[in-house]
């Protein structure tokens, strides 16, 4: 097991490495002054050149790569013009249009999306589980047709859309909810999970209709094994056949793809924040690639990636964990 | 000997057979048709997508259609937008052609891609393999949405956009292409057909070709069809951030975020293209659905 | 100026604005406006207390140093915290277009044909920190100006100024700017190069805010200047807030132009325009005693409040003297002919232009170069009348006796991604309905932070372009002669007379005019000077934007100010 785990984590810090370096190489060797896209209009041609300096853009590419690597974990000095920042570590560069470290920026960040994840994933799972089940219990009737057709029709519904369907339904027309803003867990709970409900829904609703049809099929294909025929000879009823035997085949697959759905969403909120106005990575990410803030499309794109890929690992992980038959391979 | 069932019937014909498959079939085809006689359909109409009517407009309230239902009217079938005044109908049609070409150039290079890489690392020797799947997990662990943003916001517009567009969603989404080809690849390549040919000393090629692609057909196109609603949604998503086909050329992404500052006052201008979405979405999805189950309708409960 | 000078004035998030404005349109329609607005009326004497919030925009990350700061007649917040020889009137109407004496006795005595001025300060001013303030405070406020590590500001005193183009500030080898004196504390004087009529308005810019010597920190003076105004800063994070208290030292007996109503002043920095708008237009709690002074309402919340009687009492309607216009390059073919030009202005639809910013509310459509709001300089004229939609008829008439009988392409260049205008719509609708002309336009989206550096640069000056110029003062002056005197053509980067027109005539009458101290007379002449220039169809003027700002229900006082286009800061009150 642990020389599974080794390995799994070996694998990852060479997948960060490498998306680390097609990062930094697509946005800083791209065409285009990378220094006059960091600054903005607001550096003149001394500030340019002091930005470039401090940059260690005139330096080789494969120092400039070192220098972006080992910042963080050793911090790094930027000249912003006034003074000397000390961006300690993780210092993933600093952006000059906010006069901010990046990591900053992120670090403010990243609380609005896990709260975003966190409510939709108990949603979505409860949804998909519960609705998967159901329509399990009587494979092929009515009631399963329909909720598979329900749960792939708010599959098929691009979010932007969702989202602005909810709130005008629960916002404009019938005014049950306030309009969302972001409010601090720390700050008051009733109100961050009020204002909330709206986007964990329309993430929820979204997901939901995959996890019914994997559970659906996951429990099916349970159902079909032979110790399950034992349990019924046994005299089990159906529903706890189902609910505990059956459920456990499709568990593994289940939680391994909310594993990675969750890197996903954490990594990539984007219409969702801009919809309900949630002031997370993907509104980051918005505002900085209309300011072409580059430092922090790096940064941002960066943490972006290392999420996916622990997702990912982990994901790896529960499924060794939750299926043995895996971990004999 | 080669793997041509003649007795099975083909898939357009099994498609046809189901009541579910014949009305995806049309209304794909009739998206497709629309879509392809944009210039005739808004010749009937009278209308072209471009063309400004300010007369139209209520300037004094922001500039919203004088006329109720978003301005629609025998002229104008669908209305007309709010600060422009240009036609609706003509726009959606024309807006339809680049959906379809972004989904379709999208999925075309996903395709293409993900049948080298998966190919490639089902046919060659371990050493290619471990290499290409660990660099279709590499790709995996991309997050898409942000890297996309990200090239098209740096890209300078010179480019052409839906060329662009193209790229962008084929070189980043090409890796659960790959790994289901990889895996088909790896069943049928212990098949006693390939070892035959093999041992006839065909070349990787010709196997690949004669032997593997046709067994790949099935599963291969049912997932293609599923990729191009979800490269249609994700080009909407793209326009809708204003990233991708600028104005004056008309998409129905952009359509959709100008539109829903106006749904207070213009809800027509909002729902017109918000339904039409929806539902080009929903038939190639059902269409997709449709094709999985007939080609595999012995799947355990799917 | 060509920016406009008021900070982050109508910002647009780039086109990635979509959702945002979604947001604020659905944001306006879920927040309850139901509130009633202050019954109390308005009373100048009885109105101090309690404290004004202020959303803004702007990041201020720049900080407020009066040495870099770049204002119209002073600005909004650093107004509050520099007072300077002159100022704007703070009054309704269009007296408000005018300036006033704030440290000063009077507007200025000028002598030796307006190239000497003169200035006696009032008695008994104070700092905040109870010292107090002297002529040499103002010059020195004025020198560390010059200084290249204060870069900002207007370009006027480098020119205006005797020795002012050498000059490079107090910090180095030679400290003293020969062309200020100050023969006692109460007296200062100015010594020009040329005749400027206008001084006295340079003189409300905050570089004439008065710094003492001693308290000068340089670069880091942003962070915690010295207040001469009514307020003085308590907190200052940037990006975050900024929150001002009152000078004790600051009475309304010295100062006739600011009210000073709050006791406190709150400002958040750096909101987005949409929360802005949502939180002045549902006026909840503290939001109820919120002002902006950098954010328009947006189109949403403008259609929402038809039909809302309640926030459209809250809302105000002005305008800061601008131009949208076409640039022509009266040097690059085709446009070095007349009639070419002419035909361009008689193609253009203005109507579709004013829809693209938002309809009749937010725009109002121009045929002069000089804007109705910069006051006694406008002279109405309309010598190529394209009507409401344009005259393709006509323009292709001229067209073709210009020798282009089957039409002509040419392209435009615009700023995609800029504030001062929609770039995207207003290119499109200029598109459209210069076809209706023969007139093919193609369209060169240039990035804003490269657009100056291209347009501005006569080497790189593309033919036809669209341009927005803004008036750092309500007067012909700097509105017209930075885009039509030929000898401020600059080479190399920073022209703004992107006609790059020059003829000694119209120069010989700008030196004419700027001898004129009589204002009314001035601006009078100034208007015929831009009638005059009109007829040679230099520019195609385009719109003039309006501003339409919201405030939170229970403020007052909120006339709007000629000189801002947008309610005085210094002159709401809570109470």
């Amino acid at each position: 097991m642990t020389a599974f785990l080794v390995r799994r984590l070996l694998a990852a810090a060479a997948v960060l490495l490498i998306v680390a370096a097609v990062v930094y190489g697509l946005f800083y060797l791209m065409p285009g002054d990378p220094a006059s896209l960091a600054c903005g209009k607001r550096c003149d041609a001394a500030e340019l050149a002091q930005v470039r300096q401090t940059m260690g853009l005139n330096r080789p590419v494969y120092e400039q790569f070192w220098t972006f690597i080992s910042s963080i974990f050793a911090g790094h000095a930027y000249d912003n013009g006034v003074g000397t920042v000390w961006c300690s570590a993780p210092c993933l560069g600093y952006s000059f249009q906010s006069d901010e470290p990046v990591t900053q920026l992120l670090t403010q960040a990243l609380p609005v999306d896990v709260s975003l994840v966190a409510g939709a994933a108990v949603l979505w799972l409860s949804l998909g589980i519960g609705f998967g089940l159901f329509a399990a219990m009587r494979p092929n009737g009515l009631r399963d047709k329909a909720t598979t057709f329900v749960g792939l029709a708010f599959g098929s519904v691009p979010i932007f859309i969702l989202a602005l369907l909810l709130l005008l339904l629960f916002c404009v027309w019938w005014q049950v909810l306030p309009f969302p803003t972001f409010v601090p867990f720390t700050q008051n709970v009733g109100q961050w999970a009020e204002n909330l409900l709206l986007p964990w829904f329309a993430i929820a609703l979204t997901f939901a209709g995959n996890y019914l049809r994997l559970t659906r099929a996951g429990v099916l294909e349970a159902l079909g094994q032979d110790h399950i025929r034992t349990l019924r000879a046994y005299g089990y009823t159906e529903r706890r056949i189902v609910a505990r035997h059956a459920v456990r085949g499709a568990l593994p697959t289940v939680a391994t793809i909310a594993a990675m759905d969750i890197g996903g969403v954490l990594a990539g909120a984007v219409f969702t924040e801009s919809m309900f106005g949630l002031p997370g990575l993907g509104k980051l990410m918005v505002d900085s690639a209309s300011t072409i803030d580059l430092p922090v499309i790096t940064g941002v794109t960066l943490l972006a990636s290392f999420l996916i890929i622990v997702a990912n690992t982990v994901a790896d992980l529960l499924y060794a964990v939750l299926d043995p038959r895996v971990r004999i391979s | 000997m080669s793997r041509n069932n003649d007795a099975q019937p083909t898939l357009r014909a099994r498609l046809w057979a189901r009541p579910g498959g014949r009305v995806a079939l049309i209304l794909v085809g009739l998206i497709i048709l629309i879509a392809l006689l944009a210039p005739v359909l808004t010749a009937l109409e009278g209308q072209d997508p471009n063309t400004y009517h300010d007369n139209l407009l209520n300037s004094a309230t922001g500039g919203g259609p004088n006329a109720p239902f978003g301005g629609i009217s025998a002229a104008h079938w669908l209305g007309i937008e709010p600060t422009t005044g240009r036609d609706v109908f003509a726009r959606l049609v024309y807006g339809a052609r680049i959906s379809l070409l972004v989904a379709a150039g999208a999925t075309l290079g996903q395709l293409l891609l993900g049948l080298l890489v998966g190919l490639a690392a089902g046919l060659g020797n371990r050493w290619a393999d471990t290499l290409l799947s660990r660099f279709t997990d590499l790709v995996l662990s991309f997050p898409y949405l942000f890297f996309s943003i990200a090239l098209l916001a740096i890209v300078p517009q010179s480019f052409p956009r839906p060329v662009l567009l193209c790229v962008i969603l084929a070189g980043l989404y090409w890796a659960p292409t790959a790994r289901i080809v990889r895996a088909e690849t790896l069943v049928l390549r212990e098949r006693e057909f390939v070892a035959a040919a093999r041992l006839y000393g065909a070349s990787v090629w010709r196997v690949a070709r004669k032997e593997i692609l046709p067994g790949l057909a099935a599963p291969v196109v049912t997932f293609t069809a599923l990729m191009v609603p979800s490269n249609m949604v994700a080009e909407a998503g793209l326009s809708f951030l204003g990233l991708g086909v600028q104005p004056p050329t008309p998409s129905w992404g952009q359509m959709l975020s100008t539109a829903t500052t106006w749904f207070q006052t213009d809800p027509e201008y909002v729902l017109v293209p918000a339904l039409t979405l929806l539902l080009c979405v929903l038939a190639f999805v059902a269409l997709g659905e449709e094709i999985r189950r007939a080609v595999d309708p012995k799947g355990a409960g799917r | 100026m060509f920016n406009n000078p008021l900070p982050a004035r109508r910002i647009k998030l780039a086109s990635l604005s979509a959702a945002a404005l979604l947001v604020g349109g659905l944001a306006a329609a879920c927040g309850g406006s139901s509130t009633t607005t202050g019954a109390t009326s308005f009373n100048a004497a009885s109105c101090t207390g309690g404290t004004l919030n202020v959303l803004d925009q702007s990041t201020e990350d720049t900080g407020l140093d009066p040495a870099v700061l770049y204002t119209s007649g002073g600005g909004a917040i650093p107004r509050l915290l520099f007072r300077t020889l002159t100022t704007r009137d703070t009054t309704a109407g269009a007296k408000g277009r005018t300036v006033v004496p704030d440290l000063a006795t009077d507007t200025g005595e000028a002598s030796e044909n307006a190239t000497v001025w003169t200035y006696h300060l009032k008695s008994g001013l104070k700092y905040a920190n109870g010292e107090a303030i002297t002529s040499a405070d103002i010059k020195y406020g004025i020198e560390r100006s010059f200084s290249s590590v204060l870069a900002g500001g207007p370009p006027y005193l480098r020119d205006w100024l005797v020795g002012g183009s050498t000059y490079q500030g107090p910090y180095g080898s030679d400290p003293d700017l020969a062309s200020i004196t100050t023969p006692n504390p109460t007296t200062i004087v100015f010594h020009l190069r040329k005749p400027e009529g206008d001084f006295p308005y340079l003189a409300a810019e905050t570089q004439f805010a008065p710094v003492p010597k001693a308290d000068d920190t340089g670069k880091n003076y942003n962070a915690d200047p010295v207040s001469s105004g009514p307020y003085t800063i308590q907190s200052f994070t940037k990006g975050k807030e900024l929150v001002l208290v009152r000078n004790t030292y600051w009475s309304r007996g010295t100062d006739s132009q600011r009210l000073a109503c709050p006791d406190k002043i709150d400002i958040s920095l750096g909101l987005s325009s949409t929360v802005i708008d949502q939180r002045l237009a549902s006026s909840i709690g503290q939001d109820a005693d919120a002002i902006t002074t950098d954010t328009d309402v947006d189109t949403a919340t403008l259609a929402k409040s038809a039909s809302q009687p309640s926030l459209k009492a809250r809302l105000t309607s002005g305008n800061f003297p601008d131009t949208t216009y076409l640039a022509f390059n009266t040097k690059a073919a085709p446009f070095d002919n007349q009639l070419v030009r002419e035909a361009f202005s008689y193609a253009v639809d203005r109507t579709s232009l004013v829809n693209a910013q938002g309809g009749s509310q937010l725009a109002t459509a121009l045929t002069t170069y000089d804007p109705p709001s910069i006051g006694g300089a406008y002279h109405p004229y309309d010598y190529f009348p394209a009507g409401a939609s344009g005259n393709a008829a006509k323009a292709k008439q001229l067209l073709a006796q210009a020798g282009y009988p089957d039409g002509l392409t040419v392209t435009l260049a615009y700023d995609s991604n800029g504030s001062s205008y929609d770039g995207p719509a207003n290119a499109a609708a200029l598109q459209q309905a210069l076809a209706k002309a023969g007139i093919t336009l193609k369209l060169d989206a240039i990035d804003d932070s490269n657009f100056d550096a291209v347009v501005t640069n006569t080497k790189t000056e593309p033919a036809l372009s669209l341009f927005s110029w803004g008036a750092d003062w309500p007067s012909g002056a700097p509105f017209l002669t930075p885009i039509f005197d030929g000898r401020d053509i600059v080479q190399g980067g920073g022209n703004f007379n992107l006609a790059q027109y020059s003829d000694p005539s119209v120069e010989a009458e700008i030196d004419k005019i700027n001898q004129i101290t009589d204002n009314s007379k001035a601006q009078a002449a100034w208007g015929d000077l831009d009638a005059q220039l009109g007829k040679l169809a230099l520019t195609v003027p385009l719109y003039t934007v309006n501003d339409v700002v919201l405030h939170g229900s229970n403020v007052k006082n909120t006339y709007v100010d000629q000189w801002r286009g947008w309610y005085d800061i210094s002159s709401v009150s809570v109470k």
